[in-house]
């Protein structure tokens, strides 16, 4: 129950509702930066009175915040040496500089590379060498970078930190990256797979690239986009150690934000060693720098929001509502689940979405037989809003991230254009993932 | 101590919708200063000059990158480099300009010193009414400075 009186005394659900559908609104208008929207919807939720402050700090999942800022850091000091560029480019020599065969391993490298980063990142990475492969291609970078957006949100959803709806999930749950590995590669690599052999079928196998253009490509020194070997040893040392402390976390006992977070200090340690103070200072501020606080501070305010929402008791009406459509049962409820996180996804944040789906899906545990019954239900939520991401250009951040690179770089990706071509692949792509619900879990 | 003493004029100007060929001879001409690019109505909306020809010698993807991303894999002839300038020969230099805002005549000299400490080492001046009056950079306050000795 709200700990604190509400507002002119109206009903807590009421004013948790509005502030909700407000908050929403004005993410979606894209008018105001999403983090300023995010806490100045927190703060109403407080000022009016359906939380307190202390109950609206116990909203806050810390875990989620320490992985996303742990992980960024992490990433921010390793692309320095260079090895996403040197893994783009040898892979692009890897198939001699054939088009065709460029366009599946840029998918490949995307896919992967996503699995590890968060998605906005992996494309911020990958997608400049991708653009200035297709130049010396002399081809059109469009079925390039429409293929790279596809693959970062299919790989993104594999993993527990691939996808910010996958780290929100992990940390309300307490599913693992095994979890998560186990339960939802198998089926993203059957859609990648699928998705590289359309994308083939109706671009790939119609590129052509003159033979001095291809030269060109295979004239590329991949180990020349290596700047800091040290560098990328440290990085790749300590990646592999934060992988292989998600994997064995639950053993060990320690939560992915923790092993994010001190993996990240490690490689700042390292980063360091050697370097003065001053320099140390300025280097640190750098990496800093690079977080990308308007999606940590969204993440707060957004936790904030929802934890309102949950405590005013909207979500559990709501549960309840659901579970009266669908009559409590498991496998139409995580049809229901993934089908409408998919559409809704194309078209709105996923973030929100799924911070609010959270606490929804929790309370209806008692329904579906405790926690263990919910499994289904928490992989649907996933690859529902994961894969969704891909029906529209404004579905997901990478999205948007790859077409404001595309304008300016002078090869737009439109609106329509793309979801003429998209909407129907992330249908094929969550009809697939159905299957496979289906199939293994229902 | 306002910046209007030490303002000198500009060499040339540009138009938003001159041509970058036209552009990088002006540019060249004015011994690769960097020139103010004016809007049709006459206000100045932004710079270009020998680091925006820099810029457009790099491959997009390069351009669109941060400042980590390297070049160093890339094997080019400088005939690809002359290719790649000459793709965006006919474009509109407001397409490639680096935003500026004008500092205006009364702004103090100390004032106009601390931005180029900040890296706008080529500023452009303006009047009451937002017109070009010149061009306010390291040489022409250190020339002055001098010359008033």
């Amino acid at each position: 129950m709200p700990a604190a009186s509400v507002i002119f005394g109206l009903p807590p659900m009421l004013v948790a509702t509005l502030v909700l559908a407000v908050t929403y609104a004005a993410i979606i208008s894209e008018r105001v930066n999403r983090a300023v929207v995010a806490l100045l919807g927190a703060g109403i939720m407080i000022l009016c009175g359906v939380l307190d402050q202390k109950e609206a700090l116990a909203g806050i999942d810390f875990n989620t915040i320490a992985l996303l800022v742990g992980m960024m850091i992490l990433v921010a000091i390793t692309r320095r040496s260079g090895v996403f560029q040197f893994v783009a480019v040898w892979t692009a020599k890897l198939v001699k500089a054939n088009p065709a065969g460029i366009l599946v391993m840029l998918q490949v490298v995307t896919a992967l590379f996503s699995a590890l980063l968060d998605n906005v990142t992996t494309v911020l990475l990958v997608v400049p060498v991708a653009l200035v492969i297709t130049e010396q291609l002399k081809i059109r970078p469009w079925p390039f970078l429409v293929a790279m957006i596809f693959a970062s949100n299919i790989g993104g959803t594999s993993t527990l930190i691939g996808d910010p709806p996958n780290i929100l999930i992990g940390s309300a749950t307490g599913l693992s990256f095994n979890d998560f590995a186990m339960n939802l590669a198998p089926v993203i690599v059957g859609i990648q797979a699928v998705t590289i052999g359309v994308f083939h079928l109706v671009y790939g196998r119609a590129l052509n690239a003159s033979p001095e253009a291809r030269a060109k490509v295979m004239g590329m020194s991949a180990r020349a986009a290596i700047t800091d070997m040290v560098l990328l040893r440290q990085s790749l040392a300590v990646l592999a150690v934060v992988i292989g402390a998600f994997v064995f976390a639950h053993p060990l006992g320690l939560e992915p934000g923790t092993i994010a977070l001190v993996g990240a200090a490690l490689l700042m340690l390292l980063y360091c060693l050697g370097r003065d103070a001053e320099s140390q200072s300025r280097e640190i501020n750098r990496i800093f720098g690079e977080v990308e606080w308007i999606t940590i501070f969204f993440f707060i305010g957004l936790f904030v929001v929802v934890r309102g929402v949950e405590v005013a008791g909207v979500l559990h009406w709501l549960a309840q509502h659901l579970m009266a459509v669908t009559g409590g049962d498991r496998a139409v409820t995580a049809m229901l689940i993934l089908w409408a996180s998919a559409i809704l996804s194309a078209v709105v944040d996923n973030i929100p979405f799924v911070a609010t789906m959270i606490p929804l899906v929790k309370s209806m545990a008692p329904t579906m037989g405790g926690d263990a019954g919910l499994e289904p239900l928490w992989w649907a939520l996933s690859l529902g809003a994961c894969l969704g991401g891909n029906g529209t250009l404004v579905g997901a951040s990478a999205n948007l991230t790859v077409a404001g690179m595309a304008e300016r770089a002078g090869h737009p990706v439109r609106f329509m254009p793309f979801l003429k071509v998209a909407f129907g692949l992330m249908l094929l792509s969550v009809a697939i993932a159905s299957l496979y619900l289906w199939l293994r879990y229902l | 101590m306002t910046c209007a003493p030490y303002v000198v004029p500009a060499s040339a100007v540009l138009r938003c919708d001159d041509s970058v060929a036209k552009a990088m001879s002006l540019v060249a001409a004015s011994c690769f200063a960097p020139l103010p690019v004016l809007s049709a109505e006459g206000r100045v909306v932004g710079l270009f000059g020998p680091r925006e020809l820099a810029r457009l010698l790099l491959p997009t993807g390069a351009r669109l990158a941060g400042g980590n991303f390297t070049l160093g894999f890339l094997s080019e002839q400088p005939e690809g480099l002359r290719e790649r300038l000459a793709s965006v020969a006919g474009d509109d230099v407001a397409r490639h300009m680096a935003p500026h805002t004008p500092i205006r005549a009364e702004t103090s000299l100390h004032e106009a010193l601390r931005r180029m400490h900040h890296g706008a080492t080529y500023q452009s001046v303006v009047d009451d009414q937002g017109r070009l009056v010149g061009m306010l950079t390291a040489a022409s306050v250190l020339t002055t400075l001098v010359e008033e000795r």
